[in-house]
């Protein structure tokens, strides 16, 4: 709800923003000059066409000459438009191509912080819906203008034709911009109601669809029908509504149309009566307002297609605002192994939980270290600190002497493999899974060498297409223990200098467990590895432990150290033993 | 390393294969199913009829305006009738949308009553996206179909016939050479349409395969941003944006191409018209009047006719539609038939010979043979993706085993009311699913007995669930979030324990229940848990060795697929998988 607030103070600096957003994307300008000209044309060959009109409804089609113009002005108005369209078009699909692909770069640069704050959905939404509506503002400027030179010439024909009459029609404007302006708002509103019970109704569904097991073994069958019967009895009330104000709304809109209507037959009919007007006069009268009536909304639609335009590219500006991950750095990191160092460090994700606080701890390079604590305790959080994706809100991590935030970004992570809890898997085959983690395309030796130690291979012998097995929709074609072996295997292919483990053998049976741990410590020994585990029994072969507990560190040392000092340990261990 | 983009292949997987004349049938049956509201379509056709009628007058009084009959009672005529026929439209508009609506809402449920229906093994092969909008959107294409197709065009018919009959009036050969022009101006009209539609489709494609790329990279960003992939995804993302581009780009000259000819088909048919007219009128055969009359009237007989390529497009657009939506209604219902047992009896529960895979790709169990013997509690242990968490779901019976059988007491589990068998077991899958709501409301899913407060809290305590949700600031009534995210692993594990634990089943089955918890977590959880095995059948799937102490069956699924069983001694002396597992 703050947002909403923001944004609306903002409103000003938005048109702003709204205007950079055009410079910063490579828009095709001298195409948009180019549709603003053939807009004007367009309208001005329209004009041209309204005295045909007006003979064809008048009968004087057996005038000499007549049928040659009206073909000639037709071509030509089909040409104009032609090209307006061909022009027009590019300039959209241009100006949309443009915009995408700075997005997605963009997107791909932030930090990991952003996307727990944005919902992937508005992701995906900047780059497509939104995206399409930024872009057409610019032609409908042009569009905005050819319009309103079309209203006034019209209007200005129509005053030689007879002045009074035209006058008149002059008071009708204003009462048709209020009239308008209020439609706008209703209509406004109809399309958020709508929208909001759209998605009401389908956020039910999908959170159903997507727990159809759950339903079934819960036995809730008859529950969810009734349930689901409520959410779209929302969206029908919202269509019934809408249905309702639509008809109370439209004859309040087309009362404009009336009014010159009335104007034009009633009014022109009696000058005629007079003797003041030609009926030819009236005929021609007629034919100008026709086109009166449109350009007059296509001028409000345009200005609303302005204004959507601007909500658009408000939230793609405020995407493109938005601060990159620190990629640049001032140093590469030291050649020589060093320890990393937790100095002080606290750390919160949402700035209200804290998750560490103030810890001081020193990992040793070329060891073991395992972390162990209590579920919440800030073990993971620690890993991904070390990884960099996110930022300590106070104190300092330091690999040796440097600082971390001041080393280059891709070259830190280059050094780390990390394989965190829930092993996610990208979309491609199960080689495409492992393979990705490789800085450049590995041999054959090295890949083999990987899938072994991680114990892949035993696995991906009994599936049919072996390797080349893609990862099915729902991503349930292989177990958790498989993913988890294929996320070790891609941190090993990395050969990183640093290995960070996060529970990432949880899902595996003791005896693959315990194979794949010694496999990794052995194939890694000399390097420097982070283990989070619950399984006592592995901790014991690390060489330092640290114990946490609620976000700080209660003690560290050795196995046998800490057995004797640290009653926290000491309970863990005698639980596991049971 | 990552092939070329191919953004298509996911999408193709739900284009229909085989067109068969069976999806029209099913059509019918979903509108009589539906209960279409028949009395809102029969007012709007009625009221679309009397409005014709003011229609067929306006032209002609407009003409005699033209052609200089200015009297006070000719205007009068003209505004009120354009007037009324305009209100009298809009009010037929508001009986247009109230039916649509309703169809919408009646579509719905009789979907969502069948999917509801469907076997659980429908819903691994379509991801949750492309059902919704099975629900939600080709729903209202199938409206669209029936309010804009198939009443429009009886409407349109009418509106034809009185509008050609009215020209005659003014002159026979003018129908005569209308109607020569009609099939030029449909064919056109088809031929375009036809092409603009594939293209068309192009894009959608290609803008549904780009969203769909794009969120499946987004939720996969750790790992590109710790592999340092964000220059190779950059690339492949503007691969797919590029594809889009072109995608729009030939609709946009195709688009072009119809452009200039529809433009020429319009002033040929003004010409056409002008041409039969002006001899007309010269000759006197046509007096100013008529002639403005039969110009409207022709010009809106040949639009109707154009229009009708448009009306082709929206029958493919059905037709897609129809498809997706057929698909489901035609899909395997579980639980529908009647079952030869209604509840379920005590006795052992034995595999014969079970043999099962998810799809036809591999085969996850193979004549596996034991028994769960009643009212004890069983373990089954083995090496990881052996077919573990698969036997549950067989006896929850979300699945049915491809050969072999289950069976209890002699009867097979299959013959017992479906409903009924799944409200006696208790089953806490390893993916703990929460739906959004309470955690009050989540620990009572389901349940369709009466339970106090106390109750709820006893269980909770029970699975150590208690202790963390008093600690919460809103308790009992905090919200879970959508899917439970607000919570972590190990307490929603908890709160799906407590939720067993007042289903008071018969049979309890748990996959993997303390992976989620720490040591002191599971200590407790598996404490609470010793409490529920007296008079039940208990079912255990873990790797953890400390939850085995205490079981009185162990079930081990080797590597080989045959499969162990027997008390922990025999075990320990004959099994060499269990042997590791238990050995320190």
């Amino acid at each position: 709800m703050d947002q909403k607030v923001a944004v609306g103070k903002t409103e000003q600096t938005s048109w702003k923003t709204f205007l950079t957003f055009y410079t910063k994307i490579k828009f095709p300008w001298h195409l948009l000059i180019a549709t603003v000209i053939l807009s004007f044309a367009m309208t001005q060959v329209n004009l041209l066409l309204v005295p045909y009109t007006a003979k064809i409804y008048a009968g004087g089609i057996t005038e000499s000459n007549f049928l040659q113009g009206l073909i000639l002005w037709s071509l030509a108005y089909a040409g104009v438009s032609f090209v307006y369209q061909l022009v027009s078009g590019f300039v959209r699909i241009i100006a949309i191509r443009n915009t995408q692909r700075n997005l997605w770069s963009k997107i791909l640069k932030l930090p990991i912080s952003s996307y727990d704050k944005e919902q992937p959905q508005s992701l995906i939404s900047r780059i497509t819906s939104d995206t399409e509506s930024a872009v057409s503002a610019p032609t409908s400027v042009a569009g905005f203008f050819a319009s309103c030179y079309g209203l006034i010439k019209a209007y200005l024909e129509m005053s030689k034709i007879y002045d009074k009459l035209a006058f008149l029609i002059l008071f009708v404007i204003p009462f048709a911009f209020v009239i308008i302006f209020i439609i706008g708002k209703l209509q406004y509103r109809m399309n958020f109601a709508i929208n909001k019970a759209y998605s009401r109704m389908t956020s039910f569904f999908a959170e159903r669809l997507a727990n159809m097991q759950y339903i079934k073994t819960a036995n809730v069958e008859n529950e969810e029908y009734q349930s689901g019967i409520q959410a779209s009895q929302i969206k029908y009330k919202a269509d019934v509504l809408n249905a309702i104000l639509g008809t109370l709304q439209t004859p309040i809109g087309l009362s404009v149309q009336y009014a010159i209507m009335i104007i034009v037959f009633a009014g022109g009919a009696s000058y005629v009566r007079s003797g003041d007007m030609q009926i030819k006069g009236l005929v021609e009268f007629y034919s100008y307002s026709m086109i009166l009536l449109p350009s007059f909304f296509e001028i409000v639609s345009q200005w609303q297609n302005i204004k959507s335009s601007h909500g658009g590219s408000y939230k793609i500006a405020v995407l493109m605002n938005m601060e990159n991950e620190l990629l640049k750095g001032k140093f590469a990191a030291d050649k020589d192994p060093s320890d990393i160092q937790f100095d002080h460090v606290s750390f919160t994700y949402d700035g209200e939980h804290p998750v560490l606080s103030d810890i001081s701890m020193t990992i040793p390079h070329g060891k073991v270290t395992a972390i162990v604590g209590e579920n919440g305790s800030g073990k993971s959080s620690i890993l991904k600190l070390i990884s960099r994706f996110y930022e300590p809100g106070a104190g300092e991590i330091k690999y040796g002497q440097q600082r971390l935030s001041d080393l280059y970004m891709h070259e830190w992570r280059n050094r780390i493999g990390f394989v965190s809890q829930n092993s996610p898997m990208i979309p491609g085959t199960l080689r495409e899974n492992v393979v990705y983690g490789a800085a450049s395309t590995p041999s054959e030796e090295e890949f083999e060498r990987a899938a072994r130690l991680a114990n892949v291979s035993e696995f991906i012998a009994e599936l049919k297409e072996g390797w080349d097995t893609p990862l099915s929709i729902s991503q349930t074609n292989i177990s958790g223990g498989q993913k988890q072996r294929i996320a070790i295997a891609r941190a090993i292919i990395k050969n990183p200098d640093i290995l960070l483990l996060d529970e990432a053998t949880s899902n595996l049976d003791n005896a693959n467990q315990r194979e794949v741990m010694q496999a990794l410590l052995q194939a890694m020994k000399g390097r420097t590895i982070i283990m989070i585990m619950h399984e006592m029994d592995l901790v014991h072969q690390a060489d330092h432990i640290i114990v946490m507990n609620k976000g700080s560190v209660e003690s560290q040392g050795t196995y046998e150290e800490l057995l004797e000092q640290c009653e926290s340990f000491k309970t863990f261990i005698e639980l596991q033993k049971g | 390393m990552m092939g070329k983009v191919e953004v298509n292949q996911k999408i193709r997987l739900e284009q229909p294969e085989n067109p068969n004349r069976g999806i029209w049938k099913l059509f019918l049956k979903l509108c009589l199913k539906a209960r279409l509201p028949y009395v809102w379509i029969i007012i709007y056709g009625l009221i679309s009829i009397f409005n014709t009628k003011l229609y067929l007058l306006i032209p002609s009084k407009t003409g005699e305006l033209f052609a200089g009959n200015v009297s006070v009672e000719l205007i009068t005529v003209i505004i009120v009738s354009q007037i009324a026929m305009s209100l009298i439209g809009q009010v037929n508009t508001l009986f247009e949308n109230l039916a649509t609506a309703r169809i919408d809402r009646n579509f719905r449920n009789v979907l969502w009553d069948k999917v509801l229906k469907l076997t659980p093994s429908f819903f691994d092969k379509f991801p949750a996206n492309s059902l919704i909008s099975r629900i939600t959107s080709d729903t209202e294409n199938l409206r669209n179909f029936i309010m804009k197709v198939v009443v429009a065009e009886l409407l349109g018919i009418y509106v034809f016939y009185v509008t050609l009959a009215q020209i005659s009036n003014y002159d026979p050969s003018l129908t005569y050479l209308l109607l020569a022009l009609i099939p030029v101006v449909m064919i056109l009209s088809f031929i375009f349409g036809r092409l603009f539609m594939k293209a068309s489709i192009q894009v959608q494609d290609k803008l549904a395969g780009l969203t769909q790329f794009i969120s499946e990279l987004i939720s996969s960003i750790p790992v590109i941003k710790a592999f340092n992939k964000e220059e190779l995804e950059s690339k492949r993302g503007n691969q797919a944006i590029h594809q889009l581009y072109d995608a729009k780009k030939r609709l946009l000259y195709i688009g072009l191409f119809q452009f200039p000819i529809n433009s020429i088909v319009t002033l040929a048919q003004t010409v056409t018209l002008l041409l039969i007219g002006i001899p007309l009128l010269q000759d006197g055969r046509l007096d100013v009047a008529t002639w403005y009359a039969f110009y409207m009237f022709a010009n809106n007989l040949l639009n109707m006719v154009a229009n009708k390529g448009s009306q082709w497009d929206a029958i493919k657009t059905t037709q897609g539609s129809l498809f997706r939506v057929a698909h489901v209604l035609k899909s395997p219902e579980e639980g529908m038939i009647p079952y030869a047992k209604e509840a379920m009896e005590s006795g052992d529960i034995y595999f014969n010979k079970v043999s099962f895979g998810y799809d036809d790709r591999s085969e996850v169990l193979s004549h596996a043979t034991f028994t769960i013997p009643f009212q004890r509690t069983s373990v089954i242990i083995g090496p990881s993706g052996v077919g573990k968490t698969t036997i549950l779901k067989l006896l929850e019976r979300l699945y049915e085993p491809t050969s072999g059988g289950i069976v209890l007491n002699g009867s097979s589990i299959h013959e017992f009311n479906i409903r009924r068998w799944r409200q006696d077991i208790a089953y806490v899958s390893q993916e703990v699913p929460l739906m959004s709501g309470t955690i009050k409301e989540n620990i009572l899913f389901g349940l369709k007995h009466n339970i106090s407060n106390e109750e709820i809290v006893m269980a909770a305590t029970l699975a150590n669930a208690h202790a963390f949700i008093t600690e919460l600031p809103d308790g009992y009534e905090t919200q879970v979030g959508q899917f439970g995210s607000n919570l972590s692993g190990g307490q929603r594990q908890r709160i799906a324990i407590a939720r067993a634990i007042l289903q008071n089943p018969k049979i309890l089955v748990l996959d993997e229940p303390t992976t989620a918890l720490d040591a002191i977590a599971k200590s407790e959880v598996l404490e609470g848990l010793e409490n529920l095995k007296k008079n039940r059948t208990v079912i255990i799937v873990t790797h953890d060795s400390t939850v085995i102490r205490d079981t009185d069956h162990i079930i081990v699924l080797n590597k080989d697929r045959s499969v162990s069983s027997g008390s922990h001694s025999e075990m320990l002396v004959s099994n060499s998988f269990y042997q590791s597992m238990m050995n320190r």
